[in-house]
């Protein structure tokens, strides 16, 4: 057990280095949702990390930020790519599960946000820490989250139904307990992460 | 040194106080049975309020008063009474429409409206608010509130970790004490650390979501029966 995060953020410390960002992509997502524009790939595997942003009319981007750029200057870079949009006003003061029944890029958004604000799951809830490889999503059905297990030679690939997403609380405890609980006899998923042979399970079996 | 243990004291008072609650024995404060080998064994567990129960040697169990511990609650342990625990409900299947209904409000160490909804659990890593804490975390709405009213002294108490999220750490510590009545040798033999997620963001009824979960550190499923169990929550 570990009682501090691996690499802390700087904004808030006592968070791993990448809440910062995924909570200020689950802002843009949010503000965004309506313009088209989808988060599809959020990949943690290096010290920078790496995001695919696009929109439905073909048009996308990859950003290495730092990870702790904010909203304003994340906006500012999609903007040259495609239309993007920051959240309301009181974003970070009004809970906005947007509910089962809000559109999936709404939902995948809070998914993002619950992921963001609960970085201790990754550290604090678990015997060992365990590492946020990759967080990607087809955009209509579904949201994959990868995980890396201390002391494993194969990575989890933890699939979250967008349509459970709308209203989950504190759904990175979940993923991750989930993630541990994968068995090695699980199948392999098509494509490795950082190198990493990778099993897929679905979130809502654990 | 005594103006800081009395300080403490008033704290643990206080505490039950706020909660609303009697305090009661639970069923780990159990005395051996009376006999020629007897050692009177007694156990129970303490929530670390800062008033200062060393964790590094043996005290004595009537000491406990000086810890802020109340001398009813001393004698009672001391006797060997208990009670037993609470029996918690099954999962449900499914979001029950009252989940976002508001079970307790309290402030938290500086003042800040904390809240407890009732939430739900699915039996698996779904849920939360208090029926995720009490059903799959094995933790009281009283520990969340002692958690977040009297959090570990320093940094690492209380810390944001969210744009509006908070996460609030205190100890448990589980005590052994053996000897005669309130005269047994005590010591900490096991600490577990409790932590609490609170979201501030204000929901439609103007108040905080509140608590997301809590666990034991490092402990996924249940916290140990100690740790909800202890006397002065």
């Amino acid at each position: 057990m570990s009682t501090r995060p691996t690499r802390p953020a700087r904004r808030w410390p006592a968070a791993e280095w990448w809440a910062p960002l995924v909570t200020d992509l689950a802002a843009i997502q949010r503000g965004s949702a309506s313009l088209g524009l989808v988060v599809r790939r959020i990949s943690l595997t290096e010290t920078t990390p790496s995001v695919e942003v696009d929109w439905p009319d073909g048009g996308y981007i990859t950003l290495r930020p730092d990870p702790e750029a904010g909203v304003p200057a994340l906006l500012d870079t999609l903007g040259a790519a495609g239309p993007a949009a920051p959240p309301p006003l009181d974003h970070d003061d009004m809970h906005w599960a947007p509910g089962p029944d809000a559109p999936p890029l709404l939902r995948y958004a809070w998914l993002l946000d619950q992921l963001g604000t609960a970085s201790d799951a990754w550290y604090a809830y678990v015997p060992a820490p365990v590492a946020l490889l990759e967080i990607r999503t087809d955009g209509t059905e579904t949201a994959d989250i990868a995980v890396a297990r201390p002391d494993r030679p194969d990575a989890v690939r933890v699939r979250a139904s967008l349509a459970g997403c709308g209203e989950a609380a504190g759904i990175g405890y979940a993923v991750v307990e989930r993630a541990l609980k994968a068995e090695s006899g699980t199948p392999l998923a098509q494509e490795p992460i950082a190198g990493l042979p990778t099993r897929l399970v679905r979130l809502q079996e654990g | 040194m005594n103006t800081v243990r009395k300080r403490a004291g008033i704290a643990v008072t206080a505490l039950a106080t706020a909660m609303g609650t009697a305090l009661v024995m639970p069923a780990s404060a159990q005395a051996a049975p009376a006999g020629p080998d007897d050692r009177g064994l007694v156990e129970f567990s303490v929530v670390d309020t800062g008033a200062g129960i060393p964790r590094d040697h043996s005290f004595q169990l009537k000491d406990l008063t000086d810890y802020g511990i109340p001398r009813q609650t001393t004698e009672k342990l001391a006797a060997g009474e208990g009670t037993a625990a609470e029996e918690a409900p099954a999962a449900a299947d499914a979001p029950p429409a009252d989940r976002f209904d508001v079970v307790a409000e309290w402030k938290d160490r500086d003042g800040w409206d904390a809240t407890m909804r009732k939430g739900w659990w699915n039996g698996g890593g779904g849920g939360f608010g208090l029926t995720k804490i009490d059903q799959k975390h094995n933790l009281s709405l009283d520990a969340v509130k002692a958690t977040t009213m009297y959090p570990r002294p320093g940094p690492t108490g209380k810390e944001q970790i969210g744009p509006s999220t908070y996460n609030y750490r205190t100890e448990v510590l589980h005590v052994e004490c053996s000897g005669w009545w309130i005269f047994r040798t005590c010591r900490v033999t096991e600490v577990k650390t409790v932590l609490a997620g609170i979201d501030y963001r204000k929901l439609g009824d103007g108040k905080a979501f509140g608590a997301v979960t809590a666990f034991c550190e490092g402990v996924p499923g249940r916290c140990p029966d100690w740790v909800r169990n202890a006397i002065n929550l």
